[in-house]
């Protein structure tokens, strides 16, 4: 049984401001989707809502056929900030934080987490206070927040726009270690090269609205929207 | 009568009205009399012995009070120091003919002071003082007249570091350190009442009728056994002191009682929390009668009087001067501290106390003083003051070496010398 | 006035050192009865707070403000308020709570329910919107959401809780009204500071200032360092963690 997670009409305004205009998408399988814009496109917004983080205005999300809600959504997908928020906890507490809610012991899951920060390469992290982490590590050790829950839907917002190319290329290569076959991944960036690596399928969403969704090959070569043709010439306005 | 008065219209026609405002020099000019200068205190500079209501002129006033007292001397039923002008114990015609010649003078206002005035939470709570403050400053305007109100050992302590200018307190003992220490001078009695001993009113310890001190005993006595409680003020108050003096008549270990048992609570506050305390547990305590009646008036306690009005349970009022000549007290207002203790001590001031709480409680909350001992109309409570106020017992309000300057104040019938 | 302080210093240092059983019972009396009153105002305030911090409803500014307002209650205007209430005619007089410790700890709890309210509503209300995503999207429900709010403002819940102690700690109105300044039953520093100044025994009313003052201050310094403790990579904590093989 595959996956398949649908957005039907979806609009999202803030006060007058209409963000997402009538988003119109299908994934079916356990793919991996790199959403690409500029900033200000929506990108943001269109993953908060499908993590349900934010009330879509209009429209609907179907998994699976089923209509679902925000709070549903939030069960089934997680999402990695852009900007990354820890608890003002250790490491492990930050890491055990979605087992332990789902009901899962600190001693079920001690063996996990060593495991998890061992694979982004902070072994032995745990007792360290997460703040005082630097930058690239925080990065590292929220996508293995997010990788121990195993979510259907794994969102990620730009994961590695601030980072230096050590950094970069690890989490990368984490994701796609990690990712193959296990849900649906969606990968918000602006980074071409980046999308080409790492996706199945490549979403172009330009104010508000989806300009075009293709595989990489056709998308980069051969888009067919113009405003895609433009994003890619980098002729569009950051 | 008639030739007297044609004798001061005569004077009057000669009288130069322009006559110079005068401080206390004012033998000049005057031919029959000598005026003893050590009767007609410093304090009273800004006016003259004429001038007998104090009210700045010397007018009619002045001679209707001198026309009563006329041809009196001391013990006559008329007698008036005040209107005995050249202090020779006669109220005769040199005082007239002193009149005449100043007669129609007027004196300038003196320039605005203020009198401190340390004084008891028990007197503050009747509000007599707001009744005196009025008075006297509706009298003497130029005097703003303030009450200080504390237990009496504060209130003596606040004298004491010249932070107040006298004293108006009920505790013979501490008033009399007071003098001996040589803080104060010219202690007069103003007035008397009696404390009681109030408690709840079903009386669990039984003691409605008992003499103080037996009532004291049995309270200990049922107190041990439970049955009854004690609320003491525990603030060194005048109230204080009499409770802890009659505790120790009673033969009664004080100092055990207060901190060695449950029966006996102390409260450190003044007679009005103490009596809430006392009501609330169900307690007796020593009270004075106008606390009493005013927290019974206003609704605040349900407590009755169980014992009253006996030689033990007197309770004396009496002010002091803080002594100018003391080295810390030279800034204190003296002037203005006698003036009030003058005005205290008049008839005016008498008939103010004698009067206070007749309206509002039915009943005087003060014997005044003077009348008391100028006439001896209550011969027991008279003894029974001398014997517990007097210093020493039975002697004089004030001995001779703590008055100072204080006019006639002591130039009465009824002052030892 | 050097003179005053400069004995009053002296008294204090006296009356620490005297061993006075009479100054011990009456700085444990004051740390009972305060103490007692936090906690209990923690067990209503603390929900409150959550409800007013973290939830959004109609009017929630109004109550904000009301107990903002309400922080700065003169304690003698609520000490008799409560007496009228605990006195034996008042609708709580059966309890018999007047003149009694406990008495004292139940009206200074209210009288401090406002600080915690207001300055832990205000602190969950400002917690990051990003945590509460954070939370959110890691799968917790609203409440557990708020758990984890709270959880991270931990410190200024227990900045509000102490700063209440010490208002409570400081207090006379409502320790002599309703406790009667009773020797050796409810006298407390406060009451004591009074009543000696009432006696005109300045040194002694100075010195249990100070002594006040003290115990106030070692508390807050108590609390300051638990949670510099807890926070600081301090020399030694960093070698424990190295220790434990952490490192990158």
């Amino acid at each position: 049984m595959e996956v398949r997670l649908q957005l039907k009409n979806v609009e999202k305004s803030y006060g007058s401001v209409k963000v997402l205009k009538d988003i119109n998408l299908e994934i079916v399988g356990a793919k991996t989707v790199a959403l690409l814009g500029i900033n200000g496109a929506g990108k943001t917004t269109l993953l908060r809502i499908i993590a349900g983080l934010e009330e879509r205005d209009k429209g609907s999300i179907l998994l699976d056929g089923k209509d679902t809600n925000a709070k549903e959504l939030r069960q089934i997908a997680t999402l990695v900030f852009q900007k990354t928020v820890m608890f003002n906890r250790s490491v492990f507490s930050n890491l055990a934080y979605g087992l332990k809610i789902r009901g899962k012991k600190d001693s079920e899951i001690k063996e996990e987490i060593a495991r998890e920060l061992h694979v982004v390469g902070l072994r032995n992290f745990e007792k360290r206070k997460a703040r005082k982490t630097s930058g690239g590590e925080q990065q590292r050790i929220a996508l293995s927040r997010a990788f121990l829950l195993n979510p259907q839907i794994l969102l990620l917002d730009e994961p590695t726009a601030n980072l230096d190319p050590y950094n970069a290329t690890i989490i990368e290569r984490a994701i796609m270690n990690r990712t193959k076959g296990k849900g649906i991944v969606i990968l918000a960036t602006h980074n071409l090269s980046q999308a080409k690596r790492v996706a199945d399928d490549v979403v172009h969403i330009y104010e508000g609205k989806i300009m075009e969704i293709a595989d990489p090959e056709e998308f980069f070569n051969n888009p067919r929207s113009e405003m895609t043709r433009k994003f890619i010439n980098g002729e569009l306005d950051y | 009568m008639l030739p007297l008065l044609l004798t001061f219209f005569y004077q009057i026609s000669n009288v130069n009205a322009n006559a110079p405002a005068i401080s206390k020099d004012i033998s000049t000019g005057i031919s029959n009399s000598v005026v003893s200068q050590s009767n007609w205190p410093d304090w009273l500079n800004w006016t003259i012995p004429a001038d007998i209501n104090l009210d700045l002129k010397v007018s009619l006033a002045d001679l209707v009070i001198l026309a009563h007292a006329y041809g009196s001397k001391p013990g006559d039923v008329n007698w008036n120091a005040a209107a005995d002008i050249n202090n020779d114990t006669r109220v005769d015609l040199p005082d007239l003919v002193t009149m005449a010649q100043s007669y129609g003078w007027a004196g300038s206002t003196p320039s605005a002071t203020k009198l401190i005035v340390s004084s008891t939470t028990s007197l503050y709570e009747t509000g007599v003082e707001d009744t005196m403050k009025t008075a006297f400053q509706t009298k003497f305007p130029w005097i703003t007249i303030s009450f200080l109100s504390q237990g009496t050992g504060a209130a003596i302590q606040t004298a004491m570091r010249g932070d107040a200018d006298m004293i108006m307190v009920h505790d013979p003992t501490q008033e009399n350190t007071f003098l001996v220490k040589g803080y104060g001078v010219n202690r007069k009695i103003i007035a008397s009442n009696f404390f009681i001993i109030v408690g709840p009113q079903n009386d669990p310890a039984n003691i409605t009728g008992m003499a103080p001190l037996d009532a004291l005993k049995q309270i200990k006595t049922l107190g041990e056994q439970g049955k009854a409680i004690w609320i003491s003020r525990g603030d060194g108050s005048g109230t204080n002191s009499k409770e802890k003096n009659l505790w120790a008549a009673a033969g009664i270990n004080w100092t055990q009682i207060r901190t060695e048992t449950s029966w006996y609570k102390e409260t450190g506050q003044g007679m009005t929390p103490t009596l809430l305390v006392a009501n609330q547990l169900g307690g007796y305590t020593l009270s004075d009668t106008a606390s009493y009646l005013t927290n019974t008036k206003n609704g605040n306690i349900q407590m009755t009087i169980v014992v009253q009005a006996t030689k033990d349970l007197l309770n004396v009022y009496s002010v002091i001067a803080d002594n100018p000549l003391n080295a810390n007290l030279t800034k204190t207002n003296f002037a203005a501290s006698m003036l009030f203790i003058q005005y205290l001590l008049s008839d005016e001031g008498q008939n103010l106390l004698a009067n206070y709480g007749t309206s509002t409680f039915g009943a005087p909350l003060f014997a005044p003083f003077v009348p008391l001992v100028s006439t001896g109309s209550n011969a027991t409570l008279l003894s029974w003051i001398q014997n517990y106020a007097y210093i020493p017992s039975n002697v004089t309000e004030c001995p001779s070496t703590y008055r100072y300057d204080a006019g006639s104040l002591y130039a009465n019938s009824w002052d030892p010398p | 006035m050097q003179d005053v302080i400069v004995q009053a210093l002296q008294k204090a240092l006296e009356l620490i050192f005297s061993g006075n059983s009479e100054v011990y019972a009456t700085v444990y009396r004051s740390l009972y009865v305060t103490g007692f009153g936090t906690l209990l105002s923690c067990l209503w305030s603390i929900p409150i707070a959550t409800v007013l911090g973290l939830y959004s409803f109609r009017g929630r500014w109004l109550i904000k403000g009301i107990f903002s307002s309400l922080i700065g209650v003169p304690t003698v205007a609520l000490g008799l308020l409560l007496y009228l209430f605990m006195s034996h005619q008042g609708e709580f007089g059966f309890l018999h709570l007047l003149y009694t410790l406990n008495g004292i700890s139940i009206g200074q709890s209210i009288l401090i329910t406002p600080l915690i309210v207001s300055f832990t509503s205000s602190a969950l209300g400002a917690a990051d919107v990003q945590l509460k995503d954070l939370a959110k999207t890691l799968g917790a429900s609203n409440f557990r959401t708020n758990l984890a709010i709270m959880r991270e403002t931990v410190w200024s819940m227990v900045l509000a809780v102490s700063a209440a102690f010490n208002r409570g700690f400081g207090e006379l109105g409502i320790a002599m009204i309703v406790g009667g300044n009773l020797f050796q039953e409810t006298r407390v520093l406060t009451t004591s500071i009074a009543l000696e100044t009432n006696l005109g025994e300045f040194d002694v009313a100075m010195a249990y200032a100070i002594i006040l003052m003290a115990v106030v201050l070692t508390i807050t310094l108590a609390i300051n360092l638990v949670e510099r403790l807890r926070q600081e990579d301090l020399p030694w904590k960093k070698w424990w963690v190295l220790r434990q093989g952490g490192g990158d």
